[in-house]
Order: C-alpha cells, then sequence, then structure tokens
C-alpha cells in the first residue's frame, strides 16, 4: 500500500497541536486493544506492558489542549499514523521487551514525522511547532529505550511454542 | 444532544462494545473492526440504526464487538438473516459479516443467492484462506498445495481456490470489492461506499491469520492499491478480474441494477396484522 504523506495538509500551529493529539489517541487506544488481546490470550505480563504503554500515551495526548471540534479530516501521515503501532506486528508469545520494542519503532517514527515538518513546512509557524514537538518526541524516545534496558531481553527462541494451537493434529 | 438524550453525532468508539474480543494477537479483524466502526462513524449513522448479522466463525464474533443491532447467527445463514432483516426493517442499515468458510462453504448456497437477489444490504467477508476457530483446515480460499497445517491434508487439498470477486460478478452482485485489513483508513472509505450504495454490496477483506497462516504477515508488503478506476461494465470488470492475482484493493465494479424490495415495501398496520390471525 503506498500513499504519500502530504505535509501539506498542516497549515497552522492549531491544526498541528490537534493533529499531535489525535496521533497520541489512537496510539493509545491502539496499545488498550492490544493490552485486551494478550488477556485473553492469557500473556499477562505482555498485557501488562501494553497497558503502561497506554497509560504513557494518555498521559502524551493530556499535553495537548482538547480538540474544540472535530479531528482534521485529512491526516498528514499517508497510510501510516506514525505512532500507532502495526496490528498485525504482535505475536501471543511475544514478551514485555517485544512491546517496548515496537513502542520505540513508533515513537522514532513520530520524531522523524515532526522532524521533517519542522524543516520541510511552507508555514513558518508549523515549522516552529514541529521543531518543539520532535524534541518532545526525543523525551518519549529516551524514556522508551530506558524501559528497555530494565526489562529482561527475550531468549532467542521466545516464539516456539511446544503446546502449539493445533497440537491435537499432529498428536 | 437532541431532545431525547440521543446524540446527533456518533465517533468509532461509540460503536464499539464493552466485550473484549477474544481474536489472537495481531488478528486481522482487529481492524477490520475498527474499519467498520469507523465507516458507521463517517457516514454518521447512529447504532440504534444499524444492524450487524454474522455465522459462525472467528470473524462471526464481530456483533458482540459493535453497539449496534445484532445477530450472531447459525453458520452459513448470516445472509439469509441479514437478508431478512432488510425486508422487515428497511430503514436499517444491514451489515453482513463472517469469514471464508462460512460464506464460501457452508454459506455458499446463500451467497450465489443473495448476489442475484440484491436487496440493499453490504456484505463483508473476512478471508484469511483458512478455518481458524476449528484449528486450522483449509477453506474455500485456501491455495490448492497449502498443507502447512497438521489439519491439512498432505500435498494440500488439491481444489482450485474460490475466486469471491468473479462468483460474486458472475452471480449478480451490484458492487464489489476488496481491502486489506492492513490498510484500515482505506477498508473504512471502501466499506462506507459499499454502505452508501444500493444493492448488495460484496466486500472482501484480506484479514490475516497470524496463529494458523504466519505467512499471511508478508500481506502488508503485496497488498496494493488498484491504479484501476472501478467500472459500472460487468464485462470490463470480469476481463480485469482474468488477471487479478488476489493482491489489488479498491473497488471493481458499480452496477445500477435496482435493489429487490424497493417496489415491494407495503407497511401493515398492527390492526391489520391482528386480523390475519383472527380465528
Amino acid at each position: 500500500m503506498s500513499k504519500e504523506p502530504d505535509f501539506g495538509a498542516v497549515r497552522s500551529s492549531a491544526d498541528l497541536l490537534a493533529i499531535a493529539r489525535v496521533m497520541e489517541e489512537r496510539s493509545a487506544e491502539r496499545y488498550r486493544e492490544m493490552a485486551v488481546a494478550f488477556e485473553v490470550a492469557c500473556n499477562l505480563d505482555t498485557a501488562n506492558a501494553f497497558r503502561e504503554l497506554a497509560e504513557g500515551e494518555d498521559r502524551h495526548a493530556a499535553d495537548f489542549p482538547a480538540l474544540a471540534g472535530q479531528p482534521p479530516r485529512v491526516m498528514p501521515w499517508g497510510e501510516e499514523d506514525p505512532e500507532i503501532a502495526d496490528p498485525d506486528a504482535v505475536h501471543y508469545l511475544m514478551h514485555p521487551w517485544h512491546a517496548f520494542d515496537l513502542a520505540l519503532r513508533h515513537e522514532e517514527k513520530a520524531l522523524a514525522f515532526f522532524s521533517v515538518l519542522a524543516t520541510q513546512s511552507s508555514h513558518a509557524e508549523v515549522r516552529a511547532e514541529a521543531a518543539r514537538l520532535a524534541e518532545r518526541e526525543r523525551g518519549h524516545v529516551d524514556h522508551v529505550k530506558q524501559r528497555l534496558t530494565e526489562l529482561p531481553v527475550p531468549p532467542r527462541d521466545w516464539y516456539v511454542d511446544e503446546d502449539g494451537p493445533n497440537w491435537e493434529a499432529g498428536d | 444532544m437532541t431532545s431525547c438524550n440521543i446524540p446527533n453525532t456518533y465517533a468509532a468508539k461509540d460503536f464499539k462494545s464493552d466485550v473484549k474480543p477474544v481474536w489472537c494477537p495481531g488478528c486481522g479483524d482487529y481492524a477490520v473492526l475498527s474499519s467498520i466502526t469507523k465507516a458507521f462513524a463517517d457516514l454518521g449513522l447512529a447504532p440504534h440504526q444499524t444492524s450487524v448479522v454474522s455465522g459462525i466463525g472467528c470473524s462471526s464474533r464481530i456483533p458482540a464487538y459493535t453497539n449496534t443491532y445484532g445477530f450472531h447467527s447459525i453458520h452459513g445463514r448470516a445472509l439469509a438473516v441479514g437478508q431478512g432483516l432488510k425486508l422487515a426493517r428497511p430503514d436499517l442499515t444491514v451489515l453482513v459479516a463472517g469469514g471464508d468458510g462460512d460464506g464460501f462453504s457452508i454459506g455458499g448456497n446463500h451467497f450465489l443467492h443473495a448476489c442475484r437477489r440484491n436487496v440493499d444490504l453490504t456484505y463483508i467477508v473476512m478471508d484469511n484462506r483458512v478455518y481458524g476457530m476449528t484449528k486450522g483446515q483449509p477453506s474455500p480460499t485456501t491455495e490448492s498445495d497449502w498443507d502447512a497445517s497438521a489439519m491439512a491434508p498432505p500435498g494440500g487439498t488439491g481444489m482450485t481456490p474460490f475466486h469471491p470477486l468473479a462468483i460474486a460478478l458472475a452471480a449478480g452482485a451490484n458492487f464489489i470489492a476488496r481491502g486489506f485489513s492492513g490498510d484500515p483508513n482505506g477498508t473504512a472509505e471502501i466499506i462506507a461506499e459499499a454502505i452508501r450504495h444500493p444493492g448488495f454490496s460484496f466486500v472482501a477483506i484480506m484479514s490475516p491469520c497470524v496463529t494458523f497462516r504466519e505467512e499471511q504477515r508478508e500481506w502488508k508488503d503485496t497488498m496494493r492499491k488498484t491504479a484501476i478506476e472501478a467500472t459500472k461494465d460487468a464485462a470490463q470488470a470480469a476481463r480485469r478480474l482474468m488477471t487479478d492475482d488476489g493482491f489489488n484493493c479498491g473497488v471493481l465494479y458499480r452496477g445500477n441494477r435496482v435493489s429487490y424490495g424497493k417496489d415491494k415495501v407495503v407497511s401493515s398496520k398492527v390492526s391489520d396484522l391482528d386480523a390475519e390471525f383472527t380465528l
């Protein structure tokens, strides 16, 4: 799938702040969905990791003013919201470390998104706001990197399931 | 808010229920659920104007996860229920949803005749080319040589995969499209257009089963938006399907047949109905 980002869709600082808030809200919602999925799959450690990430995104969203109306109809990032975790990038046996590794990739994408806007927007006001938001995202990246150092690194064979989903037929 | 406290606009989250999905982590159906609820919100629908009907299977659990009218019906019979509902309550937006096994095998005959009948509803099939709920048997859309599951015969079924879009076109569906769960916004747009289009609208959504068909994670790299505009010419749509590799997303066909029942809607008073039952 290939729809290029439309950075021209962001015309003002207010537009950008609204978009930034929507990014954080959607990201929180996606992490919450993943937390529920992992609870149902009885992988509670990873469910808790996703819940921690969702709560972090909630706090990030609360940094922005509440939306006065509907979110912008046109989002500038093409087909992939940089901060939303890919729903099929997870595995039912993944560890908390993987959840934060996934989050790191998306925080880095968000940082890249704001960095590009900070240099390429044709609106001075947007460039200045994007530079501030990029700095903020850098803080999020650092935080997730720190959490990764605190978590146990999964074993190499973490994805091997000796009690696999269709064991009945093989046994 | 209106005077009876019904909000006049609903967000996508208003169409999601509080029931936790039991789909596997990474299942494409999560994204399809989000696309459906986004489409409802984008169309300005309200939960009480909307109904989701399903059959049996992983994806058929979807009525429980939506905050609309819903009916989790019996295997392969979702279209029969959905058509009945639409004819009885033409004011409702009816969306029928299910999987490839439910829709094309157990419900295959209903699918053919629903296309022919052309009742004004939208049918979404979340196609993962496997029976996931029952642990990985080949479905009608499974590749003929697929035998990676312990539940598949060695060497695969040897059967030609069912081509849902071609069958839908041949049987008379009035709107035909393909979406991909990895593109939830694009898929929401397709679903919204399918709902707006009169008659029977069929949307096949490729939705990976990451548990039994782990290789389908690669669909992220193989699915593409079609560069070709939709056509209202069935013959042209058929020619395009001859070279379709199953990875093109977008609207293929927009027909202009009049919906079944459009000229048959009659309103009866309750007293008239009572009279029919008087002994």
